[in-house]
């Protein structure tokens, strides 16, 4: 394949996101049993783009898959108020979806595309020979639809006194797509002329692109137009820079010969076809408002996540260059009134970049989501099972590596929850539930977490099954009686543990719940699973925001500087040593307002020698994560900063018998290190 | 002495940096150093192991910093100006490592240096692999993966 790199990316990016809208479309048609016509001209526009680029790319066997489907959508569109066999086409259409990411993945792989794509094209074609049977009428005007392009001679229509021109053609500089440009002058100039021909004659490639840009794009033709008329009209064309209409005479030895035997340009036809394609969307982009979809498309630009990740480094070290600037000691404590006022609209304008940077790379979880959809929709065709997906929340926004970390570990869960999870229609019926089974897919922000759950309203877990499958794995350790639901249900996390017997296509293939622990681990979070017999079962997974750029509240124990997070920060005060009791075992507890919450020294927790030891001499900071809440108790604070996280040095481990507690530092305006706590381990 | 035992000399020399730790010589790969920078206090860590100063902030980046007295079984002083942080990469990562002084950078050939004696000689003999004697001074060449405990644990 010798098809550059770049136009390859291009190629698979636009693909994806094709394919990616086309099954939306499906997924909105199939509520309805059935597409309006907006969706399907949306399919068909679809299908058309992907058949041209990937006939550009010379991937015939998805060049003609697509080329089917538009097939079968050509002919619908043209009786869109048929009832056809809608079931079988949505079907179709998924597989052919499912196709196209797989060679789109291979691809992506580096692998060679070796997917046979002919049985799919074999149903497609059965599929319309049908619709053609039910519905004789539109058959005939669709049969030529497909072939449109092809078909599309000039009209002839020869009065012998039509004049030769040559048209000469400049796009502007960076136009980019020449060749595209050049195609949709010929469909104007086709309209007009009774024969013509074009230098390059091959549209297609960049040598055609590469040409065009040097030399200009060259027409000949004869017409019957006036020279003004054809000058008119050509220059409607988008980009063009420059445009001249010489008449000359056609015995001109410059006139190809291909106009003088009165050949028409039926030679270059199938390369047109997939420039057919290009500039159909082009136009659309160009010209807007042609759809709404591809005006949209045309404000994303793709980026390499690389270089999102080196600008937002670079962002985290001008924040504190920034405080070390200002913060600076050479200005000493006199008043510096006009620095002062640029330095507060430095600071504000570096907010506002920071909060841009960081929102650049939080995506929506909603194209994650969407992706659930296809697998119960498949599922439960598969195993008979009714079932809704309900999703909240999708617009919920997070950084993108949290969407490829929790891609895995969400399939895996809604395949158990379809495959043991929720009952098949008669059970359920009989246990007095809607036959339709239902999962609800939920993405929420709390401060410093994004929170998915799945929850499904099946079976719910089987405690007795739980625990005997794991006495028979010997994963017990301790007597089944003394554990708590939550504890049991905690052993399907556990390596090794599977509760289903069968191993079935989708769920159950001895990789396990502990998967998805581990991988929901990778990025901080955490996944705890609750159930309640008969009613359902709630998988929650908590993943903190990757956010590198934080407000902490500073404060020292001894030597040590530490930040903790502003977020989890409830209020810190002087402690009135009245308040703070030792219980029975030993722990320190303290009230403030009215509640009891333990006390931890962190000079204790941290082995910390020269920190101050009396209650009356420190100061105590009320602490609230999502999990828990309690005190701290530090020696001084220090105030409020804002601070770039660093991961710790993985050397460090070698340098510490313990780094719990800590979640990485920050480098503050002065220079100084400051450890970031990690307020869910601290105890 | 010929041409060919000068070329196949040059193939063979290395450079070492030269550092004090208790008036003992030690050398290390020049390859491995990346600056050598003044003395600064670092910051301590949680639970820090004894022969691990903390870390200090070079240009951004956290590194952990190493007492090289320590950690080679010295005792440990109160250091003065003279000492200085040796940054080395290991692993992709910076390691300061904090010695008495810096001497010299030296050219050693290959057939200058030994195989460290096996003498049970505490921890400086675990930590040196190599010892070359030149112009009558005996260096000790570090093992690096020994002193910074890489490559053997996990």
């Amino acid at each position: 394949m010798n098809v550059d790199e770049s136009m390859l990316d291009v190629y698979i990016y636009e693909t994806q996101q094709l394919l990616e809208s086309l099954e939306n479309t499906l997924f909105a048609g199939e509520n309805d049993k059935k597409l309006n016509t907006e969706q399907i001209n949306e399919v068909f526009r679809i299908m058309h783009t992907i058949k041209g680029a990937s006939a550009m790319m010379e991937f015939e066997h998805m060049a003609k898959l697509a080329h089917s489907l538009e097939d079968m959508f050509a002919l619908i569109r043209e009786n869109d108020a048929g009832s056809y066999d809608w079931p079988a086409i949505f079907d179709n259409v998924f597989s052919a979806i499912s196709f196209f990411n797989g060679e789109l993945a291979k691809l992506l792989d580096k692998q060679t595309m070796d997917g046979d794509s002919s049985d799919l094209i074999a149903k497609l074609k059965l599929l319309v020979a049908r619709m053609k049977g039910e519905s004789a009428a539109p058959a005939a005007t669709a049969k030529k639809e497909p072939e449109a392009v092809t078909a599309e001679t000039p009209v002839f229509d020869h009065k012998g006194d039509e004049a030769y021109y040559k048209v000469k053609l400049f796009f502007e500089e960076n136009s980019q797509m020449e060749n595209i440009r050049a195609f949709g002058v010929v469909q104007a100039v086709r309209k007009i002329s009774v024969r013509f021909a074009h230098i390059p004659e091959d549209l297609n490639g960049d040598a055609a692109t590469e040409e065009i840009r040097n030399n200009g794009f060259l027409v000949f033709l004869q017409s019957g137009e006036n020279p003004d008329r054809i000058k008119a009209l050509l220059e409607t064309t988008l980009f063009l820079k420059s445009c001249s209409v010489l008449p000359i005479d056609g015995d001109d030895e410059e006139v190809p010969a291909a106009i003088r035997q009165g050949r028409d340009t039926a030679g270059a036809e199938a390369a047109h076809e997939t420039l057919q394609a290009k500039a159909d969307d082009h136009q659309a982009n160009g010209e807007g408002g042609v759809s709404l979809e591809s005006v949209a498309k045309q404000n994303f630009i793709s980026v390499n996540v690389n270089k999102l990740d080196n600008l937002l480094n670079i962002v985290g070290e001008i924040v504190t260059a920034q405080s070390m600037v200002i913060n600076n000691a050479d200005f000493g404590d006199r008043q510096h009134d006009s620095f002062d006022s640029a330095a507060q609209q430095l600071h504000s304008l570096i907010n506002e970049l920071q909060d841009i940077v960081m929102s650049i790379r939080m995506i929506p979880v909603s194209t994650l989501f969407q992706k659930m959809r296809r697998l119960v929709r498949d599922m439960s065709k598969k195993f008979g099972k009714q079932i809704e997906l309900e999703i909240i929340g999708e617009e919920t926004e997070v950084d993108k590596n949290v969407i490829d970390y929790l891609s895995d570990p969400l399939l895996h869960i809604i395949r158990n929850s379809v495959d043991h999870g929720i009952e098949d229609a008669a059970t359920r019926t009989s246990n007095g539930k809607p036959a339709y089974g239902k999962i609800t897919l939920e993405a929420r922000m709390t401060g410093s977490d994004v929170i998915v759950t799945i929850t499904d309203d099946g079976g719910g877990l089987s405690r007795d099954n739980i625990l005997k499958k794991a006495s028979e794995k010997g994963l017990l350790t301790k007597p089944e009686s003394e554990m708590s639901d939550k504890e049991v249900y905690g052993l399907i996390f556990l390596p090794g543990f599977s509760t289903k017997d069968q191993v079935t296509e989708f769920s159950g293939r001895g990789v396990g719940m502990d998967v998805v622990r581990k991988n929901i681990g990778v990025i901080g979070g955490s996944v705890t699973v609750d159930s309640t017999p008969g009613m359902g079962t709630t998988h929650t997974i908590r993943i903190p925001l990757t956010l590198t750029i934080v407000d902490g509240m500073k404060f020292n124990v001894g030597k040590m500087n530490f930040i903790v997070p502003t977020v989890s920060v409830r209020s810190a005060v002087k402690p009135d040593v009245k308040d703070i009791f030792t219980d029975p075992e030993g722990n320190e507890m303290i009230m403030l307002l009215g509640n009891v919450y333990s006390l931890i020294r962190l000079s204790r927790f941290f082995n910390i020698e020269d920190a101050v030891t009396d209650l009356a001499d420190g100061m105590v900071m009320h602490i609230a994560s999502e999990e828990r809440e309690f005190c701290i108790f530090f020696d001084h604070l220090d105030g409020e900063y804002q601070v770039v996280v660093k991961k710790l040095p993985n050397y460090l481990k070698h340098c510490s018998s313990s780094l719990d507690g800590v979640s990485g530092c920050a480098i503050l305006g002065d220079g100084s290190i400051n450890l970031i706590i990690d307020v869910n381990s601290v105890q | 002495m010929d041409e060919q035992n000068i070329t196949g000399l040059e193939d063979d020399i290395e450079e070492y940096l030269v550092f004090t730790v208790d008036k003992i010589d030690f050398g290390i790969d020049i390859g491995l150093v990346q600056e050598i920078i003044e003395i600064q206090p670092a910051s301590p860590i949680p639970n820090g192991l004894d022969f691990c100063s903390g870390i200090i902030n070079i240009r951004g980046m956290i590194v952990p910093v190493l007492d090289m007295r320590r950690k080679l079984g010295f005792q440990p002083v109160e250091y003065d100006d003279r000492a200085c942080i040796i940054v080395i990469l290991l692993e992709a990562e910076l390691v300061g490592a904090i010695v008495d002084s810096v001497q010299d950078v030296i050219h050693i050939s290959a057939r200058d240096l030994l195989d460290s004696p096996a003498i049970s000689g505490g921890e400086q003999a675990y930590y040196t692999s190599k010892i070359a004697s030149i112009d009558g001074k005996i260096r000790q060449i570090l093992n690096v993966n020994a002193v910074f405990d890489i490559g053997n644990d996990d």
